[in-house]
C-alpha cells in the first residue's frame, strides 16, 4: 500500500517538475519575446535617429553655406579668424520645427549641432604666406547629436541615439588679393607695361580722353611691372568652371539678372555679360577674357565685383555704368581693356597696357571705388560641399 | 490515487497547451518581425533612392512617377516598371507601398517630407499591418 502511494507521489512529482520546467521555459520565452519587441523598436528608432541626424546635417550645411555669404552673420564671424578647436553652436529652426514629423508616435527627439574648427592653416601649400590677416584654409566639422526618448519614460533615458560628424574644407580669402602693403588696387588706373601713362589722372590720345578720378591717389608702386594678383591658387573657391557651370551654380543668374558673387571663381573661356546685371555680394570672377555689353551695378555699397582676364582682354561695349574693378594682366604682358563706347566705370583698371586705337573716340571716365581699399571688409569664406571625413555611431 | 492521476493529467495538459501556444506564438512573432524588417527595407529602398536623386531634382519633377516609383498611389514593391533594378527577396512581392511628398519651408530652408507607407497586398501576409516611414530631404546649395 505504501509502495503504490509512493509511486503515485512520484508521478505527481515528475509532473510537477515537468510543469515547473515548462513554466520557466514559458517565462524565459516571454522575456525573449519582450526583448525581441524592444529590439525591433530600437532598430526602427535607430533608423529614425540616423535619418534625423542626416536631416540636421543637411540643414546645418545649407544654413552655413547661406550664412557665410553674409559678413554680418554669426557663422561668418565665428569662422573668420577661428583657431583650431574653436566651437560654435548652430541654431536650426527648421529641424526644431519639423523633426517631429519623422519621429514615431509616443517618442520625442532632442538634438544639437555644433561647428568645430578641426584645423586652420594661414599659408599656401607651397609655403608662401598669406598677407590677409585672416586668410587661409582649414577644415570645419559639423557635429550632430540626436537622442530619442520615450514620452512615458520619466527618467528621460534615450531609447536610441546617434552621432554624426562630417568634415568639410573651407577657405577664407580676401577679394582684394592683399600683399604686404594691403590692397594692391590703390589707383583708379594702373598699367604694368606702359610707364609713360602711369600716375596721370588724364590720358589723352587721338580724339579720346581717359579721365581717372580719385580723391587721394597714392603713388604707384615702383615694381608695378611685377605686380601679381590672385596668385595664391589655394584660395580660389572653384577652378576650371565653364560659363554654364556659373549659371548652374547661380553665380550668374539670368533669371534674376544678378551676379551672386562670393569668393574667387575661375572659369575657362570668355564670360560674356549681355543685358543689365546687378551685383550681389563680394567676389572675383577669373576668366580668359570678358565682354561686357551693358550696365553692371551694385545692389549695396559694400558689394564688390572684380573681373580678371588672365589670357585675353576685357572689352566694354557699353556707355552705361559699370561698378567693377577690371583686371587684364598676363605673363606675356598683353592684357588690356578696350572701350568701344564712352567708358563709365566706377572701380578701377589694372592692365598691362591700353591700346587706344581700339577705344572709341570719346571721353572715358573712371571713378575710383573706395571699397577697393577696405581689405578687412573684403573677406569671403567658402565651404566645400564635399565631405572629406565622416564619423558616425552611437556616441561621440 | 485517481485524483492524483487526474491532477497530474490536468497540470500536464495545461502546461502542454501553454507550450503549444508558446511555440505557435513564437512562430507568429518571428514571422511578424521578419515582415516588419521587410517593410522597413522596402521603405528604406525608396528613401535612399530619393535621397540620391536629391531635393533639387525632386522639387522640379511634376510627374506622377519618379525613377519608376509612382507617387500618391499604391504600387507593388516588386513592380517591374521601376527603373532601378534592385534585387529583392521574393517576399517583397507580397507588399505594396505608397509614396507621398510634401514641401516644407522654414526661414528660407526648403525641404521635402517623404513618406512611404507599406502594407501587405490584399491583406495577405500574416498579421502585418500598414507601416509608415518618413524622411526629410533638405535643399542643398
Amino acid at each position: 500500500m505504501m509502495s503504490i502511494r509512493r509511486n503515485n507521489g512520484s508521478a505527481l512529482l515528475i509532473v510537477m517538475v515537468v510543469a515547473i520546467s515548462l513554466g520557466v521555459l514559458a517565462l524565459s520565452y516571454f522575456r525573449v519575446a519582450r526583448e525581441n519587441r524592444h529590439s525591433e523598436k530600437w532598430y526602427e528608432l535607430r533608423s529614425t535617429a540616423i535619418e534625423a541626424a542626416r536631416t540636421i546635417h543637411e540643414e546645418a550645411y545649407a544654413t552655413l553655406h547661406k550664412d557665410l555669404k553674409n559678413p554680418k552673420s554669426q557663422a561668418f564671424w565665428f569662422m573668420l579668424g577661428a583657431v583650431s578647436g574653436a566651437r560654435n553652436e548652430l541654431k536650426l529652426p527648421f529641424a526644431s520645427q519639423n523633426l517631429g514629423r519623422i519621429i514615431p508616435d509616443g517618442f520625442s527627439c532632442r538634438h544639437s549641432c555644433e561647428l568645430k574648427i578641426v584645423s586652420f592653416k594661414a599659408a599656401s601649400p607651397d609655403g608662401r604666406p598669406y598677407f590677409g590677416r585672416n586668410e587661409g584654409h582649414g577644415i570645419v566639422a559639423i557635429q550632430t547629436k540626436v537622442e530619442i526618448f520615450g514620452n512615458r519614460d520619466r527618467q528621460r533615458l534615450p531609447v536610441a541615439q546617434y552621432y554624426l560628424e562630417m568634415q568639410h574644407d573651407y577657405l577664407v580669402a580676401s577679394m582684394l588679393s592683399p600683399d604686404s602693403n594691403g590692397s594692391p588696387f590703390k589707383n583708379a588706373l594702373m598699367l604694368r607695361r606702359q610707364r609713360e601713362h602711369d600716375g596721370k589722372n588724364t590720358i589723352s590720345a587721338d580724339n579720346l580722353q581717359l579721365l581717372a578720378y580719385q580723391t587721394d591717389a597714392p603713388p604707384l608702386p615702383e615694381k608695378i611691372e611685377n605686380l601679381q594678383v590672385f596668385d595664391r591658387y589655394a584660395l580660389w573657391a572653384r577652378k576650371d568652371l565653364t560659363f554654364e557651370d556659373l549659371v548652374r551654380l547661380r553665380i550668374i543668374d539670368p533669371r534674376t539678372r544678378a551676379l551672386n558673387l562670393s569668393g574667387i571663381n575661375h572659369c575657362r573661356g570668355t564670360i560674356r555679360l549681355d543685358g543689365q546685371w546687378q551685383i550681389r555680394g563680394q567676389g572675383v570672377l577669373i576668366a580668359d577674357s570678358f565682354e561686357i555689353n551693358d550696365s553692371i551695378k551694385k545692389s549695396e555699397g559694400s558689394d564688390l565685383a572684380i573681373f580678371y582676364a588672365r589670357r585675353g582682354k576685357i572689352r566694354v561695349n557699353t556707355g552705361n555704368e559699370i561698378h567693377a574693378a577690371l583686371i587684364a594682366i598676363n605673363q606675356s604682358g598683353t592684357g588690356t581693356v578696350e572701350a568701344a563706347r564712352p567708358l563709365n566705370l566706377n572701380g578701377m583698371i589694372l592692365a598691362d597696357q591700353l591700346f587706344f586705337q581700339n577705344w572709341s573716340p570719346d571721353e572715358h571716365i573712371i571713378v575710383y571705388d573706395r571699397t577697393l581699399t577696405e581689405t578687412e571688409k573684403a573677406y569671403q569664406i567658402s565651404i566645400s560641399r564635399w565631405v572629406n571625413y565622416r564619423r558616425s555611431g552611437e556616441t561621440s | 490515487m485517481l485524483t492524483e492521476v487526474l491532477l497530474a493529467i490536468f497540470i500536464l495538459g495545461l502546461t502542454s497547451v501553454s507550450a503549444f501556444y508558446m511555440i505557435s506564438a513564437s512562430g507568429r512573432e518571428t514571422a511578424n518581425s521578419y515582415h516588419q524588417l521587410i517593410c522597413e527595407q522596402i521603405s528604406q529602398e525608396v528613401i535612399e533612392v530619393f535621397i540620391a536623386i536629391g531635393f533639387n531634382r525632386l522639387s522640379e519633377c511634376h510627374e506622377q512617377q519618379i525613377a519608376g516609383y509612382r507617387l500618391n498611389e499604391w504600387q507593388a514593391a516588386s513592380d517591374d516598371g521601376q527603373k532601378a533594378k534592385i534585387m529583392r527577396p521574393d517576399i517583397c512581392a507580397a507588399f505594396e507601398r505608397k509614396i507621398t511628398m510634401q514641401l516644407l519651408e522654414k526661414d528660407g530652408i526648403n525641404a521635402i517630407l517623404l513618406n512611404v507607407a507599406v502594407r501587405p497586398r490584399n491583406g495577405g501576409v500574416g498579421n502585418a499591418a500598414e507601416s509608415n516611414y518618413s524622411a526629410i530631404l533638405v535643399e542643398q546649395p
